[in-house]
């Protein structure tokens, strides 16, 4: 699908210098090296609940995959950069878990993955080597790009990170609501997270900032 | 009676009452039953005494009394484990006094565990206790041998209960214990309700038949109002009559002991800054009491206050229960007390004992309160108070009940499924709802079925029990959370702990803020760890703290009370000296607009500089109106996109448009129809975070999320989760989820009382409806613009109005030169 056609779903914008793309399904693409970032899936999460008796459905993992197939299918990108926080416990990283992934991985061959250690991929040891991701520490260094799971204060090259889990707070009470949100601030840039079963972290602005706020099905620049 | 117990009956210079002695021969007869009367009318010692007078009729020869204390044969159930130290001393003294063989001890979750240990060892004759530690008894296997040979339950202040889920717990546990244990009474103690029989009926079952034993009436109340001197400066709304506190210090001076009610926590500590300022010198005369203050100086107050050291006591509903203050001479209530029953209640806390007079000087805050407390005195002597709602079937509760019964032996779903369709709350249980909670606590619903080996409960063969000790752990933290609020804890920095203030309001504050709390003017220093340092300070505190659940509606009694006085004022009727001084008012709404008859709804239309007013009376209550207002806001854009400003007070709500708005009678009346609300409302609703709100409830008891558990990483921190989140994954992978379907329909139960609307919306099909054109804002709708509550409701697409709100944010961003969010 011609770039051009994507602009109607995710919004293009400038940042260190470059045009970036960011998609309603939570994730950024950089057209020049053709790469999707996303960050924080915490794969398993529901799971880990259900392990510990708690019924919450099933069905976070699967949509969450098929989101990420929408986004390698419309940006047509060679690279998945992953910034931490692959599982989110080892109990999540159930064979079930394992099971959905290997067979979403298949479906993806030839795609570069690689996964850059945060703090609960610690915990919850790295992805097993059979799913073929390529798991590095933070922070990796790729093209100019320094991709992150902490983030960096005032970083010396720009800096893409994760962790946070930003969102803004719009509107008044009791009607006001926070969106997850996409957020650029000089050399530094944080995702919202990928993962759907995540919880977010109120971030304040700073003018100069470059926000863009996920909602629905959509992505809108505010600032 | 035993002539031994009623030696020291008499001995204690009280006479038997008939209601009493009638609680006495039922209990005997082995009746269940529940005793109503005021509050200070002995209608404990008329349970109580039925329990000891039937054993000393069995044992009448003191000689052969045995050695060893009596086996369990009493569990007192009281609401509040504050409550429970007066209750078992109260309860120990004829005991004492005649030397009966019987042990008294209480448990309350507030106790160490060898202690815990001690009373399931050596169980007492008499358990003082609350209804989360009734719960708890059901999870150990063996509770039937250990409490098998009771022969009462006795459940204090049920009017406490009934109407929240606590009232349903025990409901559970009552039925559980009623199948346990055959012939086992069950008495209730109450306050006076409306529907009396209703409340007796939940208390023994729907199908069990129970005595109704009503105390003596009337106790003589005595209900005085203040007012100002000129009427002309009265100010009509919000204003806390502190213009009236002259007149309250004389009445202070004069009495020995005053109870001081305010309705809200933020009132007293006003009220008790504005006293302390005025008589510096009643230091330690006077105190502040409510449910946030650290309970070690809660009880010290009040053991001043039984002792009689202190001359006034500032308190908020936390006094309004049990324990006996005989020095209390008079009440002071400030404010509406919203309800009959609430000021019955109070009332009765001054000359607590038979046949003394009860007092109360009632102290408005705006000019209407004087009709609402002339309206209450008319409903007194009419004898209408409010009934309690018990809730229908709850499925939170049931799920977390069951767990306790797969814990204490297991359950086999049959016989377990009549039990709990014997209690009232569950009568109308049906089977689909029944294996939904089976399969929800064994499968996790739909999504866990193949997880069975982590199920909290599993299925042996016909029995269902729980499945590991984790899980019963787990469990046994989890009851007793039914409501807890996120709070955090104020302590000094030097050490010492004044209480709780919730979050959000600390949150608001910076280190070096100043705020009164506890009746002392404090400094925030920092805020850690739900904890916030503070120290002492002087000068003007800049912020009071705020608690939820502080505003109590117009009950719908009172309501019509008022409505009916407004109007009897209007015809000229001034029978009472409030009325007297409220008629100049109610003039000028006559002269500016209507006062509305009890069959007229009164729509005010007028234009100011922040837009176009519509204000509307249902009189129907706060409650009614936060989901009136949204509803009639919804259905009017619905027609035509539009965005309101919404507020509401008691008596009526606020649609502010910067629009005009073009309204006849008959759209009004269309608007207004009964017709589809539920379904309107639940679109209503879909814009606004209620639902989520209140299944955060509903999480934490079904025990979908977990709160605190010490030292264990894996269920500590990973695996809490707002219950938002859980409520987005419900909606949309589980959409049919019996919780999701409770927490929509508690909002519209609870926070919007919908039957309450359905039933105005009715009446308002019927009534004449008026519309004016008032020149200026009316004494009507005055008090709504100063109370006001902003709520925005808007029709617009999401596009339009992240628009709108970006370009808010940018003036804002104009005029402080700072983005903020």
């Amino acid at each position: 699908m011609p770039v051009e056609n994507l602009s109607s779903d995710g919004v293009e914008f400038l940042w260190a210098g470059e045009s970036w793309l960011a998609l309603p399904q939570r994730a950024l693409y950089r057209f020049q090296h053709r790469t999707v970032y996303i960050t924080d899936p915490h794969f398993g999460k529901d799971e880990s609940f259900r392990v510990s008796g708690v019924g919450l459905p099933t069905g976070t993992l699967s949509a969450d995959l098929q989101r990420l197939s929408t986004i390698l299918e419309t940006t047509a990108a060679d690279r998945l950069v992953i910034l931490g926080d692959f599982f989110h416990d080892r109990e999540g990283a159930s064979d079930r878990t394992l099971a959905d992934l290997d067979f979403w991985l298949r479906q993806h061959h030839g795609l570069d993955v690689i996964l850059v250690r945060g703090n609960h991929d610690a915990r919850a040891g790295d992805p097993p080597p059979e799913l073929g991701i390529r798991c590095v520490d933070d922070p990796l260094l790729i093209h100019g790009l320094c991709c992150a799971h902490h983030p960096v204060e005032q970083p010396l090259v720009p800096t893409l990170a994760g962790h946070v889990h930003p969102a803004v707070r719009l509107g008044n009470a009791p009607f006001q609501q926070k969106f997850p949100c996409f957020h650029f601030r000089g050399k530094s840039g944080l995702l919202p997270a990928f993962g759907s079963f995540t919880g977010t972290a109120t971030i304040t602005l700073e003018p100069g900032d470059q926000v863009l706020i996920l909602h629905k099905n959509t992505v809108r620049k505010i600032f | 009676m035993n002539r031994l117990l009623e030696l020291w009956f008499t001995q204690q210079g009280w006479s038997l009452f008939d209601f009493q002695q009638d609680a006495i021969n039922a209990y005997g007869n082995g009746e269940s039953g529940l005793v109503h009367a005021p509050t200070g009318m002995g209608k404990t010692y008329a349970a109580w005494l039925g329990a000891l007078n039937k054993w000393l009729e069995e044992n009448p020869d003191r000689e052969r009394w045995p050695k060893e204390p009596v086996p369990p044969r009493v569990l007192w159930i009281t609401p509040l484990r504050a409550l429970a130290n007066d209750t078992l001393l109260s309860l120990q003294q004829p005991v004492e006094a005649l030397g009966i063989p019987w042990t008294l001890e209480k448990r309350t979750g507030d106790i160490s565990s060898t202690k815990k240990k001690a009373l399931l060892d050596r169980p007492p004759t008499t358990l003082v206790t609350t209804p989360e530690s009734l719960s708890l008894m059901l999870t150990h296997e063996d509770w039937e041998e250990t409490w098998g040979t009771l022969e009462a339950i006795i459940v204090d202040e049920w009017h406490e209960l009934l109407g929240n889920k606590r009232g349903v717990m025990t409901e559970l546990c009552l039925a559980r214990f009623r199948a346990a244990i055959p012939n086992l009474r069950v008495w209730g103690v109450s306050a006076t309700l409306g529907r009396i029989e209703e409340a007796l009926q939940v208390l023994v079952g729907p199908k069990n038949s129970g005595r109704l034993v009503r105390g003596e009436y009337p106790k003589k109340i005595d209900v005085v109002t203040l007012r100002p001197d000129t009427m002309e400066h009265f100010p009509w709304a919000g204003h806390l009559g502190v213009r009236l506190l002259p007149q309250i210090l004389t009445y202070l001076e004069q009495a020995t002991t005053t109870l001081f009610f305010t309705n809200t926590r933020a009132m007293a500590e006003i009220w008790f800054q504005a006293i302390l300022n005025a008589k510096p010198e009643w230091e330690h005369e006077i105190a502040l009491h409510h449910g946030s203050l650290d309970r070690d100086l809660r009880t010290m107050y009040e053991e001043g206050l039984k002792q009689g050291l202190l001359r006034c006591v500032v308190c908020t509903s936390s006094l309004d229960l049990g324990v006996d203050f005989s020095p209390v001479e008079q009440v002071i209530q400030v404010g509406s007390p919203k309800g009959v029953a609430r000021l019955l209640q109070r009332a009765g806390r001054s000359g607590h004992q038979p046949g003394k007079v009860s007092r109360i000087i009632c102290v408005p805050t705006h000019a209407f309160e004087l009709i609402e407390f002339a309206a209450v005195r008319d409903a007194v002597a009419q004898f209408r108070i409010e009934a309690r709602e018990p809730i229908p079937k709850p499925l939170d509760l049931l799920v977390q009940h069951l767990i306790t019964l797969s814990m204490g032996g297991g359950f086999e779903s049959e016989p377990t499924l009549q039990e709990v369709r014997s209690t009232w709350s569950f009568a109308s249980l049906t089977d689909l709802e029944w294996q939904w909670v089976l399969d929800f606590i064994t499968y996790g619903g739909k999504s866990l079925r193949a997880y069975a080996q982590y199920a909290r409960v599993r299925k042996e063969g016909r029995r269902y029990v729980i499945s590991n000790p984790k899980a019963a752990q787990f469990h046994r933290m989890n009851i007793g959370t039914i409501s807890s609020y996120q709070s955090v804890v104020v302590k000094y920095t030097s050490g010492g702990e004044l209480g709780t203030v919730e979050e959000g309001f600390i949150g608001r504050l910076k280190p070096g803020d100043k705020f009164v709390f506890g009746g002392k003017v404090l400094q925030l220093v920092r805020f850690q760890a739900m904890t916030a340092y503070v120290k002492r300070s002087t000068g003007k505190p800049g912020a009071v703290p705020r608690w939820a659940g502080g505003r109590m509606p117009l009950s719908s009694e009172l309501s019509r009370a008022v409505r009916e006085k407004i109007h009897s004022i209007s015809q000229g009727k001034l029978n009472d000296e409030e009325s007297l001084a409220v008629a100049p008012i109610l003039q000028i709404q006559q002269n500016w607009s209507v006062v509305p008859a009890p069959n007229v709804l009164l729509v005010e239309q007028l234009k100011s500089r922040d837009g176009y007013h519509t204000f509307l009376y249902p009189f129907a209550g706060r409650l009614v109106h936060e989901g009136l207002g949204p509803l009639l806001a919804w259905r009017i854009a619905r027609e035509e996109a539009r965005t309101f400003s919404i507020a509401q007070n008691d008596y009526g709500i606020e649609l502010l448009s910067p629009t005009p708005l073009e309204l006849d009678v008959e759209s009004l009346r269309r608007h207004l129809s009964p017709h589809q609300l539920l379904e309107d409302l639940l679109l209503t609703l879909a814009n606004t975070e209620l639902p989520k709100y209140q299944f955060r409830e509903i999480a934490r008891i079904a025990g979908l999320v977990f709160e605190g558990y010490p030292g264990n990483r894996k269920t500590g921190k990973q695996l809490q989760i707002s219950s938002n989140l859980l409520y987005d994954v419900f909606s949309q992978f589980e959409p049919d989820n019996l919780l999701l379907e409770q927490a929509r329909r508690e909002v519209l139960d609870r926070q919007m009382e919908i039957l309450r609307m359905q039933s105005i919306l009715e009446s308002i099909q019927t009534m004449e409806i008026t519309i004016t054109q008032p020149p200026k804002f009316t004494p009507f709708c005055f008090p709504i613009l100063v109370d006001r509550l902003r709520h925005q409701l808007s029709t617009e697409s999401w596009d339009d109005r992240i628009e709108r709100l970006v370009e808010q944010l940018e003036t804002h961003a104009g005029r402080s030169g700072k983005h903020a969010c």
